[in-house]
C-alpha cells in the first residue's frame, strides 16, 4: 500500500459567524487608505473648518460676558442653522473624500480579478458589498459626522450648566442623521460609479464628472423651464433638500424635501441595482 | 460510489451563444482532468461547477448540494482560477492570510494555515515577498495555495501549470496526485493532453459545448496513436535532415515548409521518433532550434476522434 506524505494537518477550529464576513473586505479597504500619507494629509484638512468652528465657539462662550454681540457677528454660534450652513459648506470636501476612498475600491478588485477570488470563497455578493461600504462610509463618516458632533460635544461641554443641551435638543440626531445622509449618499454613489470601469482614476474623474453634471443640468432645467422641479434631478440638492428637513429648515428649492428624498431614494435604489449586477465573480458580456 | 460532482442535464448560453449544451456528468473522488480546445466550453463547465455563473437549465451539484448561491458550501471547495488575481503590492503570506479571512478563521488561524498552505506549494523562502516581484511560476503556485490553505474537500485547479518551470510543474503534478489518492475530489482543467495524463488517467474530454469523452486518457492516447503524428523541426540544414529521417520506417513523409523555415515530419512512432532525434542532429552536425508538435494540442485530438 501506498504511503503519500499529505504534509497537510486538517484545521478543527470554529469560523467565525457569517454575519461578520464583511469585516476582512472592510479592512483590506480602509487599511491601504489609512497607509496613504497624502490620505491622512486629506483627512486632516477636512477637520481643519471644524477646528476653526471650534475657536469660535470658544471666543462665543467665553467672551459672552464682555461682548454680547458677538453671537451674532456671525460666527459659528452652534445652532441649527449654522450646523446646516456648516454641512453645505464641507459638500466640496465631502465629495473629495468620497472620491479618495471609494473610487477605486471595487475597480481596483475588478482590474485584478480579484472578485473571482473573493466570490470563491464563503462569501455572498451582499457582504462582498457591505464591506466595501463600510470602509467608504467609515471613512466618510470621520468627516461628515465626527466633526460636527465633535462641534456640539465642545459647545455642550463649554456651557457650565445644561441650557445650550435644553436648547437644541435634537440637534444631535440631526447632525447624525443628516451626516449619515450624506455618507450613505456618497457610499453607494461612489461604489456604483467604482464598479462600472477597471480604472480607479476612471471612476474618480467619472464621479466628479457625474455631480458637475447633474447639477448642471438641474441649473440648464431650472433656466428653461423655471421653477424648481429640476433640483431633484441632482444629488446634492437632493441632500441639501434633506439637511433642511433635518435642520428645520425652510426648503432651499422650491419643492417639498419629502419629494427631493424620494427621487435621492430612487436614485440609490437604482445604484444598488447596478451594484447587484456588477459584483459578479465572472464578467458575461453577450 | 456516490459522485461528488454531479452536472444534470445543465446548459448554459451567453445571449444566442451556446456555452455549455445540455451536459450531463458525474464526478467521483479523486482526480479528474477537463480537458478541452480554446472555446470549447471547458472554462463555462469549471465556472459553473464552482458556482461562478449560474446554469441557464439544469442543475450542479456539489457535495450533494446546489453550489449556485451556495456560501457555506465555498467552505469546502478551494478554486484557482486561470487568470491571475492579485494585488502585486501584497506580499504572498498577506494574500492568503486576507483570503483566510474570508472563511472566518482567526488571525492566529490565518496565520498558521497560510504558513501551512505556503509549506505545501514550496514557497516560504519567497512568502514575504511581494507578489510584484513574483514570476509567472510562483504567482501559479500562491494561487494553488489561497485554493487548498483552507484545507477544502473539492478543488477545482484551472490551467494550473501555466507558467510554472519544470520544477514546480512536476512538484504540482506530485501535489494534485496525492491530494487526489488522499481521497479529496481535484478537477484540473487543461489544454495540453500530457499535462493531465501526468497527474490522471481519467478525463472528460469537452468540444463544442458537449461532452465528447469521458474516461481513460489511455483509450484516447491509442486512438492518436493510430494516426499519423506532424511535427515541424526548424534546423540550419532541411535537406541533410529530411535525407536522414527518410531512412527510418515509422517516418512516413517529409515536406520541407517554405513558411516555416524547416521540415515537416509524418511519422507513426512520435516516442520513439523524439528519442531518436538529438542522435541524428549530434551525428550529422545539424543545428536544430526549434522543434513543435502541431498534434499536441487538442485541436488535433478532437480533429481525429470526429474523422
Amino acid at each position: 500500500m501506498p504511503i503519500f506524505d499529505l504534509s497537510y494537518r486538517h484545521w478543527h477550529g470554529t469560523p467565525t459567524p457569517r454575519s461578520r464576513r464583511f469585516l476582512p473586505i472592510a479592512a483590506a479597504g480602509i487599511g491601504p487608505l489609512l497607509r496613504r500619507r497624502a490620505f491622512i494629509f486629506w483627512l486632516v484638512i477636512c477637520w481643519v473648518p471644524a477646528l476653526v468652528c471650534g475657536v469660535m465657539i470658544y471666543l462665543i462662550v467665553n467672551l459672552a460676558q464682555t461682548q454680547p454681540n458677538l453671537g451674532s457677528s456671525g460666527l459659528f454660534d452652534a445652532t441649527e442653522d449654522r450646523f446646516f450652513q456648516f454641512f453645505v459648506g464641507m459638500f466640496f470636501l465631502y465629495l473629495l473624500t468620497s472620491v479618495f476612498a471609494g473610487a477605486g475600491l471595487i475597480a481596483n478588485d475588478r482590474r485584478t480579478n480579484a472578485l473571482q477570488i473573493y466570490l470563491s470563497k464563503p462569501l455572498r455578493p451582499w457582504d462582498y458589498l457591505l464591506g466595501k461600504a463600510s470602509a467608504v462610509a467609515a471613512t466618510l463618516g470621520f468627516v461628515t459626522i465626527a466633526p460636527p458632533l465633535a462641534l456640539f460635544l465642545l459647545r455642550a461641554g463649554l456651557d457650565r450648566g445644561t441650557t445650550y443641551v435644553r436648547a437644541h435638543p435634537l440637534l444631535p440626531f440631526s447632525i447624525i442623521a443628516g451626516g449619515g445622509l450624506i455618507t450613505i449618499t456618497l457610499t453607494i454613489l461612489s461604489l456604483t460609479v467604482s464598479s462600472l470601469t477597471k480604472s480607479s482614476r476612471t471612476a474618480g474623474v467619472a464621479l466628479v464628472m457625474f455631480y458637475v453634471f447633474a447639477s448642471a443640468l438641474h441649473g440648464m432645467l431650472g433656466i428653461l423651464f423655471g421653477g424648481s422641479l429640476p433640483s431633484v434631478l441632482s444629488p446634492l440638492a437632493n441632500l441639501q433638500q434633506g439637511l433642511c428637513l433635518l435642520f428645520g429648515r425652510e426648503p432651499t428649492y422650491d419643492v417639498s424635501p419629502l419629494v427631493s428624498l424620494a427621487a435621492l431614494l430612487l436614485m440609490l435604489a437604482i445604484c444598488v441595482r447596478v451594484l447587484w449586477k456588477r459584483v459578479r465573480p465572472v464578467e458575461v458580456v453577450v | 460510489m456516490t459522485p461528488v460532482i454531479e452536472v444534470i442535464e445543465a446548459s448554459r448560453w451567453y445571449g444566442q451563444v451556446v456555452g455549455i449544451n445540455d451536459v450531463s456528468v458525474a464526478l467521483p473522488s479523486g482526480v479528474t482532468g477537463l480537458l478541452g480546445p480554446n472555446g470549447a466550453g471547458k472554462s463555462t463547465l469549471l465556472k459553473l461547477v464552482t458556482g461562478q455563473i449560474r446554469p441557464s437549465t439544469g442543475q450542479v451539484r456539489v457535495l450533494g448540494e446546489p453550489i449556485w448561491d451556495n456560501p457555506p458550501l465555498m467552505a469546502r471547495v478551494g478554486f484557482c482560477p486561470e487568470q491571475d488575481a492579485f494585488y502585486d503590492q501584497l506580499t504572498g503570506r498577506r494574500f492568503l492570510e486576507g483570503l483566510l479571512g474570508l472563511h472566518g478563521f482567526t488571525r492566529a488561524d490565518c496565520r498558521e494555515l497560510a504558513t501551512r498552505a505556503l509549506e505545501v506549494v514550496a514557497m516560504q523562502e519567497a512568502a514575504d515577498r511581494k507578489i510584484a516581484s513574483y514570476s509567472k511560476g510562483m504567482r501559479q503556485r500562491i494561487k494553488v495555495a489561497q485554493a487548498i490553505a483552507h484545507d477544502p474537500e473539492v478543488i477545482f485547479l484551472d490551467e494550473p501549470l501555466n507558467g510554472m518551470d519544470p520544477m514546480g510543474r512536476r512538484h504540482t503534478v506530485q501535489l494534485i496526485r496525492e491530494w487526489g489518492a488522499a481521497g479529496r475530489t481535484v478537477v484540473v482543467s487543461s489544454h495540453v493532453l500530457h499535462e493531465v495524463e501526468a497527474m490522471t488517467p481519467r478525463i472528460l474530454m469537452v468540444n463544442q459545448g458537449r461532452i465528447v469523452a469521458e474516461g481513460d486518457v489511455h483509450e484516447i492516447r491509442a486512438l492518436i496513436d493510430e494516426h499519423p503524428h506532424r511535427i515541424l523541426i526548424g534546423c540550419d540544414q532541411p535537406r541533410l535532415l529530411a535525407a536522414r529521417l527518410m531512412d527510418h520506417e515509422d517516418v512516413l513523409s517529409v515536406r520541407f515548409s517554405a513558411e516555416e523555415g524547416g521540415v515537416e515530419v509524418a511519422t507513426a512512432r512520435p516516442d520513439r521518433f523524439y528519442s531518436r532525434l538529438p542522435e541524428i542532429a549530434e551525428t550529422h552536425g545539424i543545428r536544430v532550434d526549434r522543434i513543435f508538435s502541431q498534434d499536441d494540442n487538442l485541436q488535433a485530438v478532437f480533429d481525429y476522434l470526429v474523422r
